[in-house]
């Protein structure tokens, strides 16, 4: 299983990948308290989609494990799983050992 | 077309709201700051154009749709259905037409075309088949919208499958459909949105004209100062020859639709032109390139005079070399050019080339065809003059006239200048104030003349003076630099031929005396005076043979004077 670290460099490239087609009050700072969607988050429905799925490129492309983070159950607690980089990096290591 | 009041509106079937930021980032120009309109509202907005969606008064329209919004019957075709082409015809056109009457509320109108994703695969092999090719069906609807907006002349189709072909899987992912009606990945979008600014550079004529190349590992392998051309790596069967000539055909494909081509390069120019003009695999000759600098010179100053030499604007531009550095010098010193990152990898040269955006054009006019032969022409009928081999087709060429006059009031004062500053093309250099030169051209049997030139290409004034004493030995000869070369000098000669002959000499003696500067002089002595070298820096001719003057020249002489030779003409 990779690291935290690992997952959050994986995290801050795919922040730099959907940077730049949002506008720059919108963008995504590479850091761990990065807020990313909900209260205070930079981004939209439409753009946490988008940014989730490149996510999911981006993991089995670099880390080579495919993990699925646009399921039902995932995208229904969107607000909390996706909240923060530290949120989002307990989602995919979790989602990393349960598969 | 104004690149800085660009206004554009997207409407669309699928979610395009970062192809609108795209459009609008300041990271490639130009700027185009873009209204999304509401989802999945195309015909409703095209056909009223009192629809909320026109309240921005856009200048570019952008319309882009998925075909089974357009088109039921293509729909149906994708579900299985068998349909009749000329049903899904007659909802293309249909759409087309309008298409074409919102060309009329703006001033460019972008249709990407219809596109199926990857893994659309239908039957496999029938996907071709008139019956169900359902790939085949969506070709000819790309085909039948292109010919209906042939004769609408501010509407473009982009080629939305190279967009997919570059990004391949990833081009497109149905959970973007699913989730967020994205029919296109971030990426794609990408590449529309930069194919869109380049239509409009385009449209506003800011396509570049002019591609400057380097040569040695950039036109061909090798270095042609070090191998000769037989060395080099330029076709012949292995992969690094093959793909340089791969390169110069792409060049010379830009060269049809109207980009000029240029060298600059380090090198010696006559190897490097041997090797344009004697390797058998080379694709671009001499003839292909409007100009070029080849010398050992700083790039960013050959590149500024030769784009000089052309009459175009650095901001019209292209320099392709291999080295990085020398591309970062040509940046840095004219950051109006545009210096493409070039690939280590010799082998994707010329796909590196083809995916240049900056050559795009929305017309290739007949004038853009034949850019590059008027170039040639004109450098051939400069080529013609500088190889003009008979001297004097090119003196009888400049219509010379040479007015001849006594030194006296009206002209002592310019003639006592040229005396004393007069440098390179002076005999004995003799300076002299006003006083001194009258009181000396003015004494018994000596005289001082002065020469005005003109030729075809103008006036030169009171460029030349020459003085003579009665015994044939000249005191002063000086020419101004800006007519040297040209027959004056002789025909100088030649007028102090007479005035000596007519006193009594025997023979024009001229007697050189060395300064740092006036070797020029020396030169024309021992080279083309027709004078006989005599001791030391002596020259001298005899008059008692007939001593014509030049025939290209027509003199104005003095009045009065006596025309002692026949070879003399005046004017």
């Amino acid at each position: 299983m990779a690291s935290r670290d690992e997952i959050q460099n994986v995290i801050f490239q795919t922040f730099a990948s959907v940077n730049e087609d949002l506008p720059a009050d919108k963008r995504l700072t590479p850091e761990p308290g990065t807020v990313i969607f909900g209260q205070g988050g930079k981004l939209d429905s439409l753009g946490l989609v988008t940014f989730v799925i490149s996510l999911e490129s981006a993991l089995s492309e670099r880390l080579g494990k495919s993990i699925s983070l646009t399921d039902e159950e995932a995208m229904a607690n969107g607000a909390a799983a996706f909240h923060s980089v530290e949120s989002l990096v307990n989602l995919i290591a979790s989602r990393w050992e349960a598969s | 077309m104004d690149l800085k009041a660009l206004r554009g509106l997207i409407v669309s079937d699928f979610t395009l709201d970062s192809l609108a930021v795209r459009l609008g980032s300041e990271a490639e120009a130009p700027v185009i700051p873009t209204q999304v309109a509401p989802f999945d509202q195309v015909q409703q907005i095209l056909i009223n154009p009192a629809d909320p969606s026109w309240a921005s008064d856009p200048n570019v329209l952008i319309v882009w749709t998925r075909p089974e919004n357009v088109s039921p019957a293509f729909a149906a075709a994708s579900n299985g259905h068998k349909v009749a082409v000329e049903d899904a015809f007659a909802e293309v056109d249909e759409f087309a037409q309008l298409l074409e009457s919102a060309s009329h509320r703006v001033e460019t109108l972008l249709v990407p075309t219809w596109t199926l994703p990857w893994y659309e695969r239908g039957l496999g092999a029938l996907s071709w088949k008139s019956s169900s090719g359902v790939r085949r069906l969506l070709a000819q609807m790309n085909l039948r919208l292109a010919e209906r907006l042939e004769s609408v002349p501010n509407a473009f189709l982009l080629d939305a499958d190279s967009w997919l072909l570059k990004h391949g899987k990833t081009a497109g992912n149905p959970k973007l459909w699913l989730m967020a009606k994205m029919a296109f990945s971030p990426e794609v979008l990408r590449e529309a949105a930069s194919d869109i600014k380049a239509t409009l550079n385009s449209l506003a004529g800011k396509s570049k004209k002019l591609l400057i190349l380097d040569l040695d590992e950039t036109m061909w392998g090798g270095i042609v100062g070090e191998t000769g051309w037989q060395g080099l790596a330029l076709g012949g069967h292995d992969p690094l020859g093959e793909s340089f000539v791969e390169f110069q055909r792409a060049v010379q494909a830009l060269t049809r639709s109207g980009v000029v081509l240029g060298i600059c390069s380090k090198n010696d120019e006559s190897v490097a032109m041997e090797a344009i003009d004697q390797h058998p695999d080379m694709v671009l000759r001499r003839d292909d390139f409007a100009g070029w600098r080849i010398n050992w010179r700083d790039k960013a100053t050959n590149i500024a005079e030769l784009v000089e030499e052309l009459n175009l604007g650095l901001d019209s531009v292209v320099f392709i070399d291999d080295n990085p550095a020398e591309r970062a010098r040509v940046q840095e010193a004219l950051p109006k050019v545009f210096v493409p990152d070039w690939p280590e990898d010799k082998l994707l040269y010329a796909q590196a080339l083809k995916q240049l955006r900056c050559f795009d054009r929305h017309a290739v006019t007949a004038e853009d065809v034949q850019r590059t032969e008027m170039y040639r022409a004109e450098r051939q009928r400069q080529s013609m003059k500088e190889s003009m081999t008979s001297i004097e087709d090119w003196l009888n060429s400049l219509n010379l006239v040479i007015q001849v006059e006594a030194l006296g009031p009206g002209n002592l004062k310019r003639a006592t200048q040229l005396l004393n500053k007069t440098n390179q093309m002076n005999l004995r250099t003799r300076r002299l104030t006003e006083d001194e030169f009258m009181s000396w051209a003015g004494a018994d049997g000596q005289s001082s003349y002065c020469f005005r030139v003109e030729d075809r290409f103008g006036d030169y004034g009171l460029t030349g003076l020459a003085s003579v004493r009665a015994d044939g030995f000249v005191e002063d000869f000086l020419l101004s630099c800006r007519v040297m070369g040209r027959g004056v000098e002789r025909a100088m000669l030649s007028i102090l031929a007479q005035t000596a002959r007519r006193r009594g000499g025997s023979s024009l003696v001229l007697e050189y005396l060395e300064t740092e500067r006036n070797r020029p002089m020396l030169g024309f002595l021992q080279n083309d005076s027709g004078l006989e070298p005599g001791d030391g820096h002596r020259f001298s001719r005899t008059l008692l043979d007939p001593w014509p003057a030049p025939s290209h020249v027509t003199f104005q002489l003095p009045e009065g004077w006596v025309e002692a030779e026949a070879g003399v003409r005046s004017g």
